[in-house]
Order: structure tokens, then sequence, then C-alpha cells
């Protein structure tokens, strides 16, 4: 089952708007964060995810999952030490979020590849470090990665529009 | 782990031969636990156990595809008819990952043996019957089986009589596995998990398994339901359940039915005239 933006977590028929909300709250940085010193890190964050948009052409929302992880990820943790230097740590936290956002939402995923080339010519990541890399941001979010984001409220808005008229997704995707 | 005591075995991991244990919570909280564990090893060790369920597909590197959705998925899977992840912990620099989920007061099978009286009352059996189909129904609802239904991992609250599904992959039991799977078809799905709601509800009516014996035991419900050469129709049920009302009949044989692709949807089950004159209180 991919990840769908506009559903993201199973909701049986009483549950709903409420439990979208309670979700909500765990699937959003720290209030704090805007404010704090990490916009270079976040910066950075942004280009090495665009740089690999470019190249692989996924889905867009692939970036944006992954820059949620990451913001979440470094708004309350450590960036964890697992390569040689700070730098390489930060590129590999980023690409991680990536490859998470990416197994999230589509299974056509193989990244052996896709790590490969884009570390080989600086840096090499072996598995290990990967791996390991992927495990501390499951572990700082807590496994949540079915997050509920502005997207997951269309359908709900959707619904409540057309009790007063037809709309369509479209007109409300432009608002 | 210290939090917990070694309490019984309730089965056995799929694909494997590591045992699923039950916990009792030390201390004053109580009330008992189910715990999964995830190896999440980097593939360089060939001898690791990796996650068995992961696919083995030599192209995935870092955290497989499956096991990071299935727990993900699981913590925000919320319905009062499947049983809630409770907490997390890590072990070995993070790469053991162990789930906590919450137990009941008993499973099915040990409710049936120790609550004769209780358990033979049919009203009862249709609202536990209805709350399995609700369960059944959400997992269905988001595109997942179970895979593995028995009377080992539905759980039951004495008190308010709540029934809870427990979907931690266990090994599938033969007696509930529905005849598609036993002549070869190896994917678990929902119309499987419908056959052995079948089979779970005839053991409610009946207190005892409605299969029974050794291993695969095809022979026994084609001898019950009649070969899938014959006309689907079940013509034995009713000798088999001589107590049951005719809704429950009806139900029974749809939820039996041999043709999986015949076979009762559980939404579709929800909807059935059986549960006509259920009231939940909720």
């Amino acid at each position: 089952l991919d990840y769908d933006p506009h559903n993201p977590i199973p909701l049986s028929e009483k549950q709903g708007l409420e439990q979208l909300l309670a979700v909500e709250c765990s699937s959003l940085p720290p209030e704090c964060y805007a404010g704090s010193f990490l916009y270079v890190e976040r910066e950075l964050a942004v280009t090495i995810i665009f740089k690999y948009w470019k190249r692989e052409n996924f889905d867009p929302f692939i970036a944006y999952l992954a820059l949620n992880y990451f913001d979440r990820f470094v708004s309350t943790k450590r960036i964890p030490r697992i390569m040689s230097s700070e730098v390489y740590d930060m590129e590999l936290l980023v690409i991680s979020c990536l490859t998470l956002a990416w197994k999230m939402r589509s299974r056509s995923f193989t990244n052996p590849k896709f790590l490969v080339e884009q570390l080989q010519p600086r840096n090499i990541v072996t598995e290990d470090q990967y791996m390991r890399m992927e495990l501390c941001i499951l572990k700082g979010l807590d496994w949540n990665l079915c997050v509920v984001t502005a997207f997951s409220f269309i359908p709900y808005l959707e619904r409540k529009f057309n009790l007063f008229n037809r709309f369509r997704r479209r007109t409300i995707n432009e608002i | 782990m210290e939090k917990y005591k070694r309490d019984g075995v309730i089965g056995k991991e799929r694909n494997s031969l590591r045992q699923i244990h039950k916990y009792r919570r030390q201390g004053s909280s109580g009330g008992s636990v189910v715990v999964k564990r995830f190896m999440l090893q980097p593939k360089l060790d060939a001898l690791s156990t990796r996650d068995e369920e992961a696919s083995a597909d030599p192209e995935e590197t870092g955290v497989p595809i499956k096991t990071l959705r299935q727990i993900s998925l699981l913590k925000v899977m919320q319905h009062e008819n499947i049983v809630r992840l409770v907490e997390m912990n890590y072990e070995d620099g993070d790469s053991l990952v162990r789930l906590v989920f919450e137990y009941a007061d008993m499973d099915l099978r040990n409710f049936l043996e120790e609550y004769a009286a209780k358990a033979s009352d049919q009203k009862l059996v249709k609202k536990l019957l209805c709350q399995l189909l609700r369960g059944v129904a959400h997992f269905h609802s988001i595109g997942a089986a179970h895979g593995a239904l028995n009377p080992k991992n539905v759980l039951i609250d004495i008190g308010n009589e709540n029934l809870k599904i427990l979907n931690i992959a266990m090994d599938a039991d033969a007696l509930y596995t529905a005849p598609e799977l036993l002549l070869g078809s190896t994917e678990s799905s929902p119309a499987a998990d419908m056959f052995a709601v079948g089979c779970i509800f005839a053991e409610m009516v009946n207190r005892r398994p409605l299969f029974q014996g050794k291993a695969a035991n095809i022979n026994n419900i084609f001898n019950l339901l009649g070969t899938p050469t014959e006309e689907n129709w079940p013509g034995k049920l009713s000798e088999v359940f001589p107590n049951l009302e005719p809704h429950g009949l009806d139900l029974i044989s749809k939820l039996l039915c041999l043709d999986p692709s015949k076979r009762i949807k559980a939404c579709a089950a929800l909807k059935h005239d059986y549960f006509k004159d259920l009231i939940l209180l909720r």
C-alpha cells in the first residue's frame, strides 16, 4: 500500500477529522523550529533534495515528505555521527530522509544504484552506515512516517464544499 | 524489557522457528502484552537474522520497504477491534526493534473452553462475530490482509465482551486455512481471511473447531462443502449446525464458499441479515 497524501492513515467509519488532527500533531516539527538557527541546514537539505529530484524526476510529494522527515528530525534530534565528517553526515541524513519517503510512497524504489551514483565521487557510504542512518531517523521520528499534512484535509474539505456546491478538485487545489 | 516477564507462548512467527511469547507486566499496572521483534541489519552479514518476512529482494538496501510500511502503519492504526501497539523499544544500536502490543484477558480458544456457559449464548456469538468482522473489514479497507486468523489471535476481554484481533504475522493454522491456499496458492488474501472468519464463526457456534485433524485438511473441507467439481453449494451445513438460526446458516455458507471470488466480503458480511437484530452498545 503506497502512502497516499490525501489519505495517509486508515480511518474507520466513525473517526475522521478528529483522528487526522490528532495525528497531525505528531507530523509537525515543534513551533520554535521556524525561528531556529537551522535554516542553513534546511537550505542545504532543500538543495540536495532538489538536485536529486532533477536527476531522478520522482513524484514531487516524495520531496515534500522527505523534507517533513528532515524538519522533524533536525528540530528534535542531533545529527548522528556516522560518517567521517559532519558534512557527509548531513548529506547522508538528507538522502536517507529521501529514500525513506521514496519507500513509503512508491514500490518501484531500488536504491543501491541511487546511493552509489549519488555519493561515489566524494564519499562512499557503506550499507551499514546507510542502514544506521535510516534507523536513527526512524527512531528519532518514532516510526511516524504516515504523516498528516495539509494535503490530507483536502478530501474532507471537498466533501464539505460539495454540500453547498459542486466544486471540483482543481478548484480546491487552487485555493 | 525488564518491565515484562515471560508468560506463555502464543504461537510461532511466520517463516521462522522463533516463538512469540506473551508477557506479563511487572508491578502494579498488570495486564499482558505481546512482543514482536524486528531484526534490522544490513545484508553484508549473510548469516544475520534479518527480518524474515521482508522480501529477500537483492535490490533492496537499508530498512526493507515492507517493514517500514508495516510498522509506520501500526503506529497510526486505531480501531477498537484491533490490538493496539503500546510501545516500541530498541536494542543493539537500534537494529533490534521490539513492538509491544496490548493483550486482552484471553484468546478465543481459551474463552470457549473456560467460559463454556457464557460462550454458548448465541447473542454473544453474534456480538463477537460482528466485532471480528469489523476488525477484519478495517484491515481490508486499507488494502491489507491478516493472513493467519485463528482462535489463538482473536482476543477477548471478558468484562466488556470486547474482541480484538492480534496481527503480528504468525504462522497460519492449517485448520483455518482457505482451500485455495491449501491447494497451492501462496498469497494470503482478504478472501482467505473471510474463510478463516467462517471457521471461527463455526467454532463459536459449536464450541469446537469446524475442521479437525492434523495438517492440511483439504479432504475434510471437501467432505463438508462438496468437491469443487460439483456445484459449490454447501449441502451439509444445516446438519453440522442444528442450533444456528437460518440467517446464521446462510452467512456461514457464504463465508465458507469454496470459490474465493464468490466468497462474501467483510463489509458485505456486516450488512448480512444475521446482524439485523443486533444492537451494539458502544
